[in-house]
């Protein structure tokens, strides 16, 4: 049986913000069926790398291919039913319920004038059923903690019923046992769901414990990418982040566990 | 547990009728007004033909064509004001805080000037009016825009200050081309200054109220874009939303909708800002009630105006922007004041 095709495969892609690019001629494949985990600096790309994705920033060169289409011919709405993708500061009036912020990921899926059909309903009370906020569907978002809001945000990505899902730091200034959480969530729609997930994640050691694939980004390139082991090693980490740190095999632990060590 | 709410927003149908019962009796108070004052109940009998001829004369030519623009005029401003918020995300939002409601009149001033001769003729058909008046607003939220995004610096209120700004040039521009250009009918100076109704002609009811049935269609297709632009601009493209394209459409229905208003009522400022706020407070916006109340709203506002604007101080009648602006520039203060609700 041939490979299938990758879940992504950027060929001298090239994007930024206004003149700037962050990267140029960057060529990068990601596997389809896995979790994969965008690490690196500040101002890496990793970010830019996955809005190109989700074609949120315009290209200035070079290509896409999703799943062996250039990511150029999708419609606006063929794509949001293929790829999800929770932004990196989402917003949305305070006063919205959690509910009618779930429904509007089905915008991709609604006729403009038909109402909500069984479909819809069905997507969004698994959506809360699986971010565990059925019981938060009436609430209004700005009444929500910082957890619960991610979490109906995520609710809000999975209700566009997509096969790939994009997240972009979606641990950003959640508590460590919240961000676990979403992590778990993250891993069990890949796991029991079957979804592609590409996620940029800060934490290392969350790269370390969750991605079954890592791609590191440098100055607007991609310094290594593999599974855990191979990528995140002590020489590579040193390199890339300019710290010296230990990568450390807890026993009983299959995951490594990264420190960083105090300079001088 | 709150989940046992309902789980659809239903159309909030008692609000909708308290607004339509609260919209009829304006008109019947101000299809009463005029040189001489016809109570409400010989205003009912002279429009169901059971009054005198005269009353019905006097009722049918000239004050129901005046009612009937204020309500349309204030309709077509306040459907575009809650457009408007909802393209830009802004709540300070609005055609005249953006320089659009001017822009229009700077349109039909200047179309005034160029096609009137010596004598105060037009020399071409007045229907050409309201095209210059989609012109100087289109023309008016273009540069807007454009200086917005041109501005590297871009924060919530940066649109907000080069609209008022060329709102300020805008109204400066109508009231230099009314003082040095030879104006058509000199009787019309109030309404291109602040907005007025009082010399409404059926005619004119007729091509507003055309304008609007065709915007109807429009609004309903824009219901399912509006609701999505309520999320964060990189979110509502993940979900499917064709952004720029919708912004860009929406934003042409916003200036068709104020120009047309502008070309008949005058530049009756803050309507488009008083409506969609007021509205917010009866019904929640993502309600499918909530254009309905605004546009409600917004009709009474300026048929309220007018009203209010000509029992003041008679026999003098004061222009209805003068009396929205009286209401829209403190609540635009608030909102100013306020502006952890301004979302970027």
């Amino acid at each position: 049986m041939p490979d299938p095709a990758p879940l992504f495969e950027l060929s001298r892609a090239s994007a930024g913000y206004g003149r700037s690019l962050v990267f140029e001629d960057l060529d990068l494949t990601l596997p389809a069926g896995c979790v994969i985990a965008l690490c690196g600096p500040n101002g890496s790309g990793k970010s830019t790398a996955l809005r190109s994705m989700r074609r949120l920033l315009p290209m200035t060169g070079g290509r896409i291919l999703l799943s062996g289409h250039d990511l150029k011919d999708w419609t606006a709405k063929t794509l949001a039913r293929t790829v999800a993708m929770l932004a990196q500061s989402p917003d949305a009036p305070e006063e919205m319920s959690v509910r009618d912020l779930v429904m509007l990921g089905r915008y991709a899926h609604r006729r403009p004038l038909s109402g909500a059909t069984a479909a819809d309903d069905r997507a969004c009370a698994e959506a809360l059923e699986a971010t565990g906020m059925t019981s938060h569907a009436a609430s209004a978002i700005g009444a929500l903690s910082g957890g619960q809001a991610q979490r109906a945000w995520i609710a809000m990505v999975l209700a566009q019923e997509a096969p790939t899902i994009l997240l972009d730091e979606p641990t950003n200034h959640l508590d460590i046992a919240h961000a676990l959480d979403v992590l778990e969530l993250i891993r069990r729609m890949n796991r029991e769901q079957g979804r592609n997930v590409v996620v940029v994640l800060h934490d290392l050691n969350f790269a370390a414990r969750y991605a079954d694939h890592v791609v590191l980004f440098e100055e607007g390139a991609v310094a290594a990418q593999g599974s855990v082991p191979e990528v995140l090693t002590e020489a590579t980490i040193s390199r890339v982040f300019g710290v010296d740190c230990r990568v450390l095999h807890p026993e009983g632990h299959a995951r490594p566990i990264i420190v960083a060590l105090p300079r001088g | 547990m709150v989940s046992d709410l309902p789980r659809r927003r239903v159309l909030r149908l008692p609000v909708l009728v308290a607004l339509v019962l609260g919209l009829l009796s304006l008109v019947v108070l101000g299809a009463g007004l005029g040189s001489s004052f016809m109570p409400p109940g010989r205003v009912l009998a002279a429009a169901l033909g059971q009054g005198s001829g005269a009353d019905g004369v006097i009722l049918w030519t000239l004050r129901l064509p005046r009612v009937a623009l204020a309500v349309l005029g204030g309709t077509a401003l306040a459907l575009a004001g809650a457009i408007l918020q909802r393209v830009v995300r802004n709540p300070l939002a609005a055609p005249s805080v953006l320089g659009i409601t001017d822009g229009a009149a700077i349109g039909v001033v200047s179309f005034l000037w160029l096609f009137s001769d010596s004598n105060n003729n037009l020399t071409v058909s007045i229907h050409w009016q309201p095209l210059a008046a989609v012109i100087g607003a289109a023309g008016f939220a273009a540069v807007t825009a454009a200086l917005a995004l041109a501005d590297p610096r871009r924060g919530p209120l940066t649109l907000i200050l080069y609209g008022v700004a060329m709102a300020a040039l805008a109204k400066a521009a109508v009231t230099l081309l009314m003082i040095i250009g030879p104006i058509y009918r000199a009787g019309q100076a109030m309404t291109w200054l602040a907005g007025s109704v009082g010399s409404a002609h059926w005619s004119d009811v007729a091509v507003l109220s055309t304008v609007l049935l065709c915007a109807l269609p429009l609004l309903v297709l824009a219901v399912r874009p509006l609701a999505q632009l309520r999320l964060d601009p990189d979110s509502a493209r993940a979900t499917g939303l064709s952004l720029g394209v919708s912004q860009v459409l929406l934003l042409l229905l916003s200036v068709l909708l104020t120009a047309a208003a502008v070309a008949f009522v005058g530049a009756v400022g803050f309507v488009g800002l008083i409506a969609p706020h007021a509205a917010r407070r009866l019904v929640a916006e993502g309600s499918a009630a909530f254009l309905p109340t605004v546009a409600l709203i917004g009709g009474a506002l300026v048929l309220g105006a007018d009203i209010l604007a000509r029992v003041i101080a008679p026999p003098l009648e004061l222009p209805a922007g003068a009396i929205t602006a009286l209401l829209g520039a403190p609540l635009f203060l608030f909102l100013l004041v306020r502006r952890s609700a301004v979302v970027a």
